[in-house]
């Protein structure tokens, strides 16, 4: 995987969170669920439908673009083990699956955000980890 | 089932004590209710108490020192609804039969800065998103790109909140902030700025229940639990899967935000509605919360929030105030004691004993939180 170039072994923030780029101009894929009976579509996969209630869904890698719901950012430092750049964008964006992710957004300037605006999946470096290793999360990138 | 009524409330300020246990604290609100009843603790049969930060059971901590009698004591951690869930189970309590009188208390020593929550994934922490104004900043922003809401709009509800805040002696923040102060602060989570925000603190509140036929025995101004409710949220909500950690929502669904769901059951319940309500104290984590429940409470129409707050209809001397204690944001939130403290500025406002701060002719008061998990918490009181 080459996220950025980096010589630091880079470790995802969670297992089956994401797929990473199968090669050259691929991307990187979320990994989600998503129920046979209703169709609703769900980010981590779960067994479950949150709608039917039943244990109806299969695997589904989402797609890589979608719209941006609402934004905001983070100016201060948080608590949880984060030791990433501040500041950075958070936002929700709907996935063509009709998932609505909430997601870090590589854009922390509201100015230059705006609802609906088109968006897609990159992966981010973050903080080096205790092990050393350079955790990696997922964000989306508005498309110029 | 029979009626329920409070017939005492109790108090320990809301703010920081330093080198005070939260044992202390939770004395002081359970005594001052006890007083304020004219009841002594032994005719208590049951307690209930709301806590989320001080670990194994913090209601037996707190009640073992006021008097072990044996009672059943319940703890409940139901993040910001924590105190109304505890109320609620009291009321049930009464109402059914199984006991006379109980008590509902919450108590509170948060840690201070942001909260450090444990209701999200783990991968999420390790992307900084587990802070909380992260989903209500979201909110805010949907509800401005939505309906035109403005940032001094937002600003105005702290005013608001600063300048009756500054009338009671129990909220931790007791000076009025202009407009400037407020959009001159720093900013948080675009929209919400530092002053927009409520602050974690410490404090506790308490509520004694009996039957509306006890209550004549004990005060002549019982106030009744009309209605008292709890729900969590449906699938497909715009605002609710953002509070339950880890998971994400639905892009193709918009089911009833769980404010509104919980508010129509209390309102059934009660046989009463939102033109009935004569003061109102709901979850202003911050600005842009207390102008979205405006509107999922049923006070104004989707989209009129911001119009209520130009108007000065929330203002205590207003169509229906709103947080006349100075709400969350001028007062903190000790997270298990918010929904008792509602409770109590309700009841002394439907006494009259509110002061300063006093409504005029308040028959009906609704009192509401929300938050980790999406639990909400209605509560319904009339005297
Ligand atoms: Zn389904």
């Amino acid at each position: 995987m080459s996220v950025v170039p980096s010589r630091k072994n880079q470790v995802p923030v969670q297992e089956g969170l994401f797929s990473m780029p199968a090669g050259p101009g691929e991307s990187a894929r979320l990994l989600g669920s998503r129920c046979k009976v209703c169709g609703e579509a769900f980010f981590p996969a779960q067994a479950m439908c949150a709608n039917c209630c039943t244990e109806t869904t299969e695997p589904v890698v989402l797609g890589t673009r979608g719209k941006l719901f609402s934004y905001t950012n983070v100016n201060h430092a948080v608590p949880g083990g984060y030791k990433g750049k501040i500041p950075f964008g958070v936002g929700t964006v709907d996935l063509p699956e009709g998932v609505r992710v909430t997601t870090r957004l590589t854009e922390h300037d509201t100015s230059k955000l705006r609802k609906g605006m088109e968006v897609e999946l990159v992966l981010e470096p973050l903080f080096e980890d205790e092990q050393g290793n350079e955790l990696v999360g997922f964000a989306f990138k508005p498309v110029r | 089932m029979r009626d329920v009524a409070i017939i005492g409330v109790g108090i320990h300020p809301f703010g920081r004590f330093a080198g005070k246990e939260f044992t202390e604290i939770g004395q002081v609100a359970v005594l001052d209710a006890l007083r304020d009843a004219g009841i002594p603790w032994k005719e208590v049969q049951a307690a209930f108490c709301g806590n989320m930060t001080s670990g194994t059971a913090a209601g037996h901590r707190v009640l073992a020192r006021v008097g072990m009698t044996g009672i059943p004591i319940v703890n409940v951690e139901n993040a910001c609804a924590s105190g109304g869930s505890a109320l609620r189970l009291a009321t049930q309590a009464v109402a059914t039969g199984l006991y006379d009188v109980a008590l509902a208390f919450g108590v509170e020593k948060m840690p201070r800065g942001f909260m450090a929550m444990t209701s999200y994934d783990r991968w999420q922490m390790l992307q900084g998103m587990a802070i909380n104004p992260i989903g209500m900043a979201l909110n805010t922003r949907w509800h401005m790109d939505t309906y035109g809401t403005t940032a001094i709009q937002l600003a105005k509800v702290s005013v608001k909140s600063h300048k009756n805040g500054a009338l009671n002696p129990n909220a931790m923040y007791r000076k009025a902030l202009s407009l400037e102060e407020i959009m001159n602060s720093p900013m948080v989570c675009d929209p919400l700025r530092l002053l927009m925000l409520c602050a974690p603190d410490e404090g506790a509140a308490a509520a004694i229940v009996t039957t509306g036929e006890n209550a004549r025995k004990y005060t002549s101004q019982p106030v009744f639990v009309a209605a008292a409710q709890l729900g969590s949220p449906l699938y497909g909500t715009t605002f609710g899967t953002i509070a339950v950690g880890g998971s994400s929502g639905s892009a193709r669904m918009s089911a009833p935000e769980v404010s509104v769901v919980t508010a129509q059951k209390a309102y059934e319940q009660a046989g009463l509605g939102p033109q009935d309500l004569g003061c109102v104290e709901l979850q202003d984590t911050e600005s842009g919360s207390e102008i979205i429940y405006y509107e999922q409470l049923g006070l104004c129409g989707p989209g009129e929030g911001g119009r209520l707050l130009d108007e000065g209809a929330t203002e205590i001397n207003g169509r229906i105030p709103v947080n006349t204690s100075g709400g969350l944001i001028a007062k903190g939130e000790p997270v298990g004691a918010s929904s008792l403290g509602q409770v109590h500025e309700l009841v002394l406002q439907l006494r009259g004993q509110a002061g300063q701060r006093q409504v005029a002719g308040a028959r009906v008061g609704l009192s509401h939180t929300v938050g980790a998990g999406g639990n909400c918490s209605v509560i319904i009181l009339k005297r």
